[in-house]
């Protein structure tokens, strides 16, 4: 078998690109919206099970569900992944917020910290382990869905899986399934790196 | 003498039950002042509401000469220092960040910041060079709530909120933090204002004490007042069995002297080994402590002009 390696690599830069936007969207959207759940107490149970809900419907149907609204290629597929990436970053944000230490934020606001002060400098980062958690888990999620979005024309690696489904050749099959595997992995990896860099020393395990 | 705290017939309610009711309370510039009483009392509500922590039903606080709901609450409360029993250190701020929270916000300049954290360090009896470092869970208790001290003074407010700052820690610590408070607030020019429910650090600590009952001021009254003519049943509970303790702790030799009228001796035994010269302030309990220790069986005080034999049996006869 001869390997294609120049459309290997656009396949998977294409693959890294939709789950970086889909993931990049969900945190910027994902982590404000647990942030005020975390504050409007009555609003997070029905948020987060809508959110839930979503999660539930299978990819492959949201994606069909898409495309009499969206069409078909890259904005319908980004939404979809979109959807999914948002229940693990809104609730690990929403429940890490609210797993802080209450005494550091009644100190932070008997000091006279602003609301977003308390949030920015105490909160968030306190919460930081934990959202970060949510994060990578959307990461991996979404290049797992991301290969479904070669069905309705957004590329990516599941090219290589469904063309080799339809041809009945395992080795298109790998091609694909092995490389995504893969990535996951790595950005997986990547973003472990990251966390360890961004959790304030104060908040590692050894001493 | 001006007032740092002015409550004028201040309630709270909370649902349907009162916090508080009525509170009238003057806390005079200087004044280390103890909220006493039982859970549920209100002593932490009225504390709270000095810094805007609770907005009261009704009525009307004063600090610091202002009337405090026309101010912003988070630009009041960078100006009162707040100390509380769990400490909230920010526990990815080191010791150093954390003393420098409330400067930061307030626009200090680094360098200002910097000697600031370093100078209260000092004061708490944590060398900058070994602590400033540190993360509040390579901290003992005890230095931990030392540096939840140091925080609330690093602006250098009039006023500091202390609510059962020492509540938490184990009895010897308790005690040595709270000699170092003590000591602290004796040479600082500051009003305290503390929370407790622990009656020796009220008397202890306190130049003046607010015994609060279920929303209600019972009896506001300097230590030894309230040990010597607690106003009813309630304030006589909270002495308890250890009324005569407490005496022992607040009444002085000064006056023991006063009380006793014990006939001056001049200078007559100065060379009786058996006799201690100690000072008028100290209570008759610091008196008998330091005979013991030193195997004293009379002390010396001098008052005035005049110096004082007291044996043993007469100080202890003096408390009663």
């Amino acid at each position: 078998m001869r390997v294609d390696f120049a459309l290997l690599l656009h396949a998977t830069a294409e693959h890294i690109e939709l789950t970086a936007i889909a993931v990049g969207i969900a945190v910027v959207i994902g982590v404000p919206l647990g942030a005020y759940l975390n504050r409007e107490r009555f609003l997070a149970g029905p948020v987060l099970a809508l959110v839930g809900v979503i999660q539930t419907v299978p990819s492959l149907a949201l994606l069909g569900l898409l495309i009499p609204l969206l069409g078909i290629g890259e904005k319908p597929a980004l939404l979809a992944l979109f959807l999914y990436a948002l229940l693990p970053i809104v609730r690990n944000t929403h429940d890490g917020l609210g797993s802080i230490d209450p005494s550091a934020l009644e100190a932070a606001r008997g000091m006279g910290m602003r609301p977003s002060q308390v949030l920015l400098r105490i909160a968030l980062p306190l919460a930081l382990p934990v959202v970060m958690g949510g994060i990578r888990t959307s990461t991996v999620i979404n290049v797992g869905v991301a290969t479904l979005a070669a069905l309705i024309g957004a590329g990516g690696l599941g090219q290589f899986i469904f063309r080799g489904i339809a041809m009945v050749d395992m080795p298109t099959v790998l091609m694909g399934a092995i490389p995504s595997a893969l990535l996951a992995l790595v950005l997986d990896g990547l973003l472990a790196w990251a966390e360890r860099r961004m959790i304030p020393a104060g908040l590692r395990a050894e001493n | 003498m001006a007032a740092a705290v002015v409550m004028q017939a201040v309630s709270k309610r909370f649902g349907q039950s009162w916090a508080v009711r009525e509170l009238d309370i003057r806390i005079e510039a200087g004044q280390t002042v103890a909220l006493i009483g039982p859970s549920g009392c209100g002593k932490t509500t009225t504390l709270r509401m000095m810094n805007r922590l609770t907005e009261p039903t009704s009525g009307r606080v004063e600090v610091l000469g202002q009337d405090i709901a026309r101010t912003d609450p988070n630009v009041l409360r960078r100006r009162i220092g707040y100390v509380i029993q769990e400490v909230g250190l920010f526990p990815h701020y080191d010791v150093r960040r954390n003393i420098a929270v409330v400067p930061e916000l307030l626009g200090w300049d680094r360098r200002r910041i910097h000697e600031r954290v370093d100078e209260l360090m000092e004061l708490v009896n944590l060398p900058p060079a070994e602590f400033a470092h540190r993360f509040p869970r390579q901290l003992s208790g005890g230095q931990r709530q030392r540096v939840g001290i140091a925080r609330a003074l690093a602006a250098d407010p009039e006023l500091v909120l202390l609510d059962e700052p020492f509540g938490a820690l184990d009895p010897i610590t308790r005690e040595s933090l709270q000699d170092q408070f003590l000591s602290l607030s004796r040479r600082l020019k500051k009003t305290f204002v503390l929370v407790t429910h622990d009656i020796f650090e009220a008397v202890r600590l306190a130049d003046c004490v607010v015994l609060l009952r279920e929303g209600l001021i019972t009896q506001i009254a300097t230590p030894a007042e309230l040990v010597r003519k607690p106003a009813d049943k309630f304030a006589e509970a909270m002495l308890g069995r250890h009324r005569y303790q407490l005496s022992l702790m607040t009444v002085t030799l000064r006056d023991a002297i006063a009380s006793r009228g014990t006939h001056p001796k001049a200078a007559s035994a100065p060379g009786d080994p058996a006799a201690i010269e100690l000072s008028a302030d100290l209570s008759i309990w610091d008196a008998l402590d330091r005979m013991e220790r030193e195997r004293a069986e009379r002390i010396r005080v001098r008052e005035g002009e005049q110096t004082f034999l007291l044996s043993r049996g007469e100080l202890l006869e003096a408390a009663r």
